[in-house]
């Protein structure tokens, strides 16, 4: 006799039995802890635990090689507010401002002209992508080789025209330029790639019917690729403010954070908090200070644009 | 069942997993490791050289230990690795270094080794171990050594009209020769290159400093823990600095690669440039056919004097569970039977004075490097460049700013320096 008929004979079941049939009505959830635990405890052990003891060792101060982390409360919070760390936070809001301004924008619009069909489309799609796969070491000394004071490309263009030489390094604007447009041209491929996906997505019967109402060029994109476009655009918004608040290697291989701090990071300053100067407290509240800001910012941004899709389609 | 086709693979992960963390196996031999620099660490496995001979001269000389190089960069990187090591709790048994001992010697990091420089000291150099001299206290020394030099490029001093068998010996003359050079080269050559200031690094710092040190002035005070950017005597030094700044070719101070500011000398498109003593070769490798070498001009009143730069520390690090195997090993880094492999085999300057004597009574060394040796052996006024120990790349910016400022504004020298000394100090906290 099968244990299920037993079970239904009597109507009561053993411990084993409660436990096999426990089994065997979760099984599926069974499995997929089974396969989730090891995926989990690698997220726990190198994602959750450390920025749970970044956020305990921003609260001290310690040098990492010696002693143990004293705890100052909220000093190394307080160090942020005295020069030059406004002017780090504000360079870093800065850039990423811009940077984030200029991709977008010309991303969107060079995905418009990929999307069309011309002939070796895939070559210039991928020549788009290029910068961005490209080890930023050598994308820097690209960037110095056009801007260096002595010998630049645009010296040398310059001194040709008959003006006289640049010095770049010293000059606050020309540097804060320099790192923005290197930067958005390194980081042009990701927006482009999820653009074109994104226009890809657009069921050309849209366009079809908007023409068929009369409906040309501008009005196509303003009123049906922009819009259909949305959800994509909040994406690379917000993955590209994370992204560019992390700018690191563009300023420390091409101005060092200066001249005078004026092109200095959070990240480079982090870097330098930890590294050099030994103080891993305040590169912890550094990186905690960072955290906080793209959290506000993720969070402001999908309500914003959350709230303006309930105002456009009424749900 | 789906749960009893797992379990066995399960079973299995976990055995590996744990057999994976089982215990390492026991050690027959102490193991030494040591994490040096490239120079060191690329000539290992050349039988007879210098990195060799430290491994398998030590071994044999001391049977049970084991000596392991490891390449782990230089400077930023360095420190980098070396931090997260001491975090891991992976740290070497002993560690190279330059510009950063004095503040992990103030951390408690290094270990003093007084009694080995207590052996050893009437053969060492004393600028070669300044750099990790913390109080009366050493804990590091030398492996190997260079100091700054004064470097002429006789094509185009010659093609100036200028003799170049009489290198300028005074400040003044070094202001003259430039103008006269840099007018005669009418924008195809110039009297000087200087190396300006970029950010947190200390290139620049480190050429001025031998200047500021020639008149006198200082960069630091109280034991040279605090800054001191604002010293009087070191008005005319930036003053002379801001002159000849102006005989070098254009933007060429500010241009972020070093290598490429100092290889315009051996391409003719300078005459003269502070250099280190690792310039000679480079210059040989560069084409330079005429590249000479002497000591860096002084001021009138002031002092003959340079800086050691290039210079490889060796220091114990607190940690180690090996110290006293550690300490024989820096003993036999003083040792002729090594000191003496350095120059044939890595082309650097040994750090011990047999070394450097023996070295520059050789017939065959060229007159560069025995100019350098020179100064290595009768300077009396050879320094390290300050450490500080609390916020360096404030520090060092701070002054990178001043730096800037004095090369591209006619703003009151004095003024500068009061301002670079405020932010110096709000920068070190």
């Amino acid at each position: 006799m099968a244990d299920s008929d037993l079970i239904l004979d009597t109507g009561v079941l053993t411990r084993k039995e409660r436990r096999r049939l426990w089994r065997y009505k979760h099984r599926d959830a069974l499995v997929a802890w089974v396969i989730l635990v090891p995926v989990l405890l690698y997220f726990l052990v190198f994602y959750i635990i450390p920025v749970v003891l970044n956020f305990l060792l921003s609260f001290t101060n310690w040098n990492g090689i010696t002693g143990q982390p004293v705890w100052i409360g909220v000093e190394n919070f307080l160090r942020y507010l005295q020069p030059p760390y406004p002017l780090i936070v504000f360079n870093t809001a800065f850039f990423v401002f811009w940077i984030l301004l200029a991709q977008t924008v010309i991303a969107f619009f060079v995905a418009l002209l990929l999307n069309e069909k011309i002939l070796g489309r895939g070559v210039h799609r991928a020549m788009w992508y290029i910068p961005t796969v490209t080890s930023a070491a050598i994308m820097a000394q690209m960037a110095t080789i056009f801007v260096s004071p002595y010998g630049g490309i645009l010296n040398n263009i310059l001194q040709s025209l008959g003006h006289q030489p640049v010095i770049w390094t010293t000059d606050t604007n020309s540097m804060r330029l320099i790192i923005i447009v290197y930067s958005v041209w390194r980081g042009l491929g990701v927006p482009v790639v999820l653009f074109l996906a994104g226009l890809q997505g657009i069921h050309r019967e849209l366009y079809e019917a908007a023409m068929v109402d009369g409906g040309r060029g501008y009005q196509l994109l303003r009123y049906i690729t922009i819009p259909l476009l949305r959800p994509m655009t909040l994406f690379i918004l917000v993955t590209q403010v994370i992204n560019n608040f992390q700018i690191f290697e563009s300023v420390l291989l091409i101005s060092e954070g200066g001249p005078r701090h004026d092109t200095n990071v959070m990240m480079l300053q982090i870097y330098s908090d930890a590294f050099t100067n030994l103080k891993l407290g305040l590169a912890s509240s550094g990186a905690v200070i960072l955290m906080l800001i793209l959290v506000a910012f993720t969070f402001t941004t999908i309500r914003l644009m959350n709230r303006q899709q309930v105002d456009d389609y009424g749900t | 069942m789906a749960i009893r086709n797992l379990f066995t693979p399960i079973l299995l992960l976990a055995v590996v997993v744990l057999l994976s963390f089982s215990v390492v196996q026991a050690q027959e031999s102490t193991e030494l490791v040591i994490w040096a620099e490239g120079a060191l660490h690329n000539s290992i496995e050349t039988e007879g050289s210098f990195g060799w001979t430290l491994v398998h001269g030590f071994e044999e000389a001391h049977p049970g230990i084991t000596v392991r190089i490891e390449n782990h960069g230089w400077d930023e990187e360095l420190r980098q690795n070396l931090l997260t090591a001491f975090l891991a709790g992976t740290a070497p048994d002993i560690v190279v270094g330059e510009a950063y001992f004095q503040q992990y010697a103030d951390l408690g990091a290094l270990v003093p080794i007084d009694d080995i420089v207590a052996e050893v000291g009437d053969n060492l150099i004393p600028g070669t171990y300044a750099g990790a001299a913390v109080g009366d206290s050493v804990y590091g020394l030398s492996g190997f050594t260079g100091v700054f030099g004064f470097e002429r490029n006789c094509a185009v001093v010659e093609q100036a009209g200028l003799d170049c068998d009489t290198p300028p010996q005074t400040w003044d003359e070094l202001l003259e020769q430039a103008r006269q050079i840099t007018e005669a080269g009418a924008g195809d050559y110039y009297g000087y290159t200087l190396q300006g200031p970029v950010g947190f690094s200390i290139g620049a710092v480190f050429r001025a400093y031998v200047y500021l040190i020639q008149a006198g002035a200082s960069l630091c005070q109280n034991d040279c823990t605090e800054p001191y950017f604002n010293d009087p005597n070191a008005i005319p030094v930036y003053e002379f600095i801001r002159q000849i700044h102006g005989y070098t070719p254009p933007g060429l101070s500010f241009n972020l690669d070093e290598g490429q500011v100092y290889s315009q000398l051996f391409q003719g498109v300078s005459a003269y440039q502070m250099a280190g003593s690792w310039h000679v070769n480079w210059a040989k490798d560069s084409g330079c056919e005429d590249c000479r070498y002497s000591a860096v001009p002084i001021p009138a009143g002031g002092q003959q004097a340079s800086v050691v730069v290039g210079n490889v520390i060796f220091a114990i690090l607190s940690q180690s569970d090996n110290v006293e195997e550690a300490k024989e090993w820096i003993r036999y880094l003083q040792t002729d039977e090594v000191q003496n492999l350095v120059y044939p085999t890595i082309g650097r300057l040994p750090s011990t004075r047999s070394a450097l004597t023996a070295l520059a009574e050789d017939p065959e060394l060229d007159d560069a490097n025995k100019s350098f040796i020179n100064i290595l052996l009768t300077s009396e006024n050879l320094a390290v460049l300050p450490q500080w120990r609390s916020n360096p790349q404030l520090v060092w910016t701070a002054w990178n700013d001043m730096f800037t400022r004095i090369l591209t504004t006619e703003d009151p020298i004095d003024q500068i320096l009061e301002e670079g000394q405020q932010a110096a100090l709000a920068a070190a906290g």
